[in-house]
């Protein structure tokens, strides 16, 4: 059989099949008897995706393994001696103690975590500093959002509320009017995209999808 | 029972429009009439950066977001990423820019490597692309140490941010604008357009992006479904002006949406 056929002809044929019947059942109230079948397909849908993760997880272990085994090619190699250690403790402690393990729970709340929020703080205080060194008069543009930032975060502060109690009916017009309008007609244009891109897939012109 | 679920009538009727738009504007292309798209300003700015980058004898970096292609409200921003790759690398190809891409998309990686390779090979330059360092994949949590501790010591002279960003675009952004580089960034995260446009010397909102990349590629699939598109907004903009009327003649508008 033609590896095109399996890989990318009958994927994209399963995809456009189940788009437009998506579609039907969103608009189509007789389609209603099959809502649970459609259900079900989206629970198809996770379990695929997770299968796809699966997959992905074993590829990069075996490139990391690969790495370590020609170690003298790589001068950073002992950072996959890392990832492979972290994997395969992880691995079978979820294998042998299942999710709810007292071990692995460990890990994760003291070892995993712990790192995720420490990277996460760090962005946090990285994107004010970032933003305080950057937000400047660089254009109109950057000028128009610098002034309507500046009202909506001095309306929420006492400090300047206080002293000019004006600002705040200011910032809810900035809030209600304008950047509602701005971001609905910005989801209008993206919805399109949207529907755009869903009809090139339906069409099986755009088989970057499936990567 | 109805045939169409109260409240979804317009909508349907308005998916049907913009489907039969790009359909007949998709056979007018494959029978050779191209739709005829303006030209973006943007396109000028990524010249620019590329003129800036041979100047200065320094690298361009290309930034195209993270994101979910499993996601349908992701993908149209990831996709749009790679018709501008492609001409962004080619661009540097030609004269002699040397193009560095961090990638965080695991799943566009292979095509991203396969887009700029091609890119190379079409610029006559096969030799210039280093499968190690013109592309190479970064997670998102790496990508933030990386892009700020990499960009600082590489000082690239230009940079193209595009895609679907999260909040993390200003860290990027700032870093590379710390380096010195001269940037243009474009998202449909509505979130972070306010980023974009802050923090880069130029930008793109939302489908500006879909348009660039349409008008780069020149593909004949692309182009017809934005002529599509704009019709399907053309028609918004006509029941916005017709809601506006009715509303202020006292018609109880949102009635006809109630589901």
């Amino acid at each position: 059989m033609d590896p095109e056929l399996y890989r990318m002809t009958i994927p994209l044929y399963i995809v456009t099949l189940l788009g437009i019947w998506m579609t039907a059942e969103y608009f189509f109230p007789f389609l209603n008897p099959l809502v649970p079948a459609s259900d079900a397909i989206r629970a198809y849908a996770s379990i695929a995706e997770g299968a796809a993760w699966g997959v992905g997880t074993a590829i990069l272990t075996v490139a990391h393994l690969r790495r370590i085994y020609r170690q003298s090619k790589d001068p950073f190699w002992g950072y996959s001696v890392v990832y492979c250690v972290f994997f395969f403790v992880m691995f079978l402690l979820g294998i042998f103690e299942g999710l709810g393990g007292a071990n692995f729970n460990w890990l994760l709340k003291w070892l995993i975590q712990p790192g995720d929020m420490a990277l996460y703080s760090t962005t946090a205080f990285y994107v004010t500093t970032a933003g305080y060194r950057v937000f400047r008069f660089r254009n109109l543009d950057a000028a128009a959002l610098l002034i309507s930032g500046m009202f909506i975060m001095w309306s929420v502060l006492p400090l300047f509320t206080g002293p000019a109690p004006w600002i705040v009916p200011i910032a809810g017009w900035i809030n209600n009017v304008p950047a509602v309008a701005c971001y609905r007609g910005f989801v209008i244009g993206v919805a399109l995209g949207i529907i755009g891109l869903s009809l090139r897939v339906w069409l099986l012109k755009h088989r970057e999808v499936l990567a | 029972m109805p045939v169409i679920v109260p409240g979804r009538g317009l909508g349907l009727v308005v998916l049907v429009i913009v489907i039969v738009a790009i359909l007949y504007y998709l056979r007018r292309a494959e029978g050779g009439q191209l739709a005829r798209i303006r030209r973006l300003p943007q396109i000028d700015v990524i010249d620019e950066i590329v003129a800036r980058c041979v100047e200065m004898n320094k690298e361009l970096w290309f930034l195209s977001g993270q994101g979910r292609m499993t996601y349908a409200t992701q993908l149209p921003g990831i996709l749009s990423t790679f018709g501008i790759l492609s001409y962004v690398t080619q661009r540097c190809a030609e004269y002699g820019a040397k193009i560095h891409h961090p990638s965080m998309l695991p799943l566009a990686y292979n095509i991203q490597f396969e887009i700029m390779r091609e890119a190379y090979e079409l610029a006559g330059k096969p030799e210039d692309f280093d499968p190690l360092d013109t592309i190479l994949y970064i997670p998102v949590e790496a990508s933030r140490p990386y892009v700020a501790n990499e960009s600082w010591r590489r000082k690239p002279a230009g940079g193209i941010l595009c895609g679907f960003w999260y909040h993390y675009t200003i860290i990027h952004a700032e870093a590379l604008q710390r380096a010195g580089a001269m940037t243009l960034g474009g998202t449909d995260t509505t979130h972070n357009i306010p980023f974009m446009v802050a923090a880069n010397n130029y930008s793109m909102i939302g489908e500006e992006m879909y348009a660039m990349s349409a008008y780069l590629s020149k593909d004949p699939v692309l182009t017809s479904s934005l002529v599509g598109q704009d019709i399907g907004k053309y028609i918004v903009i006509l029941l916005t002006i017709a809601g506006m009327i009715a509303g202020a003649a006292g018609v109880n508008v949102l009635s006809w949406f109630k589901i």
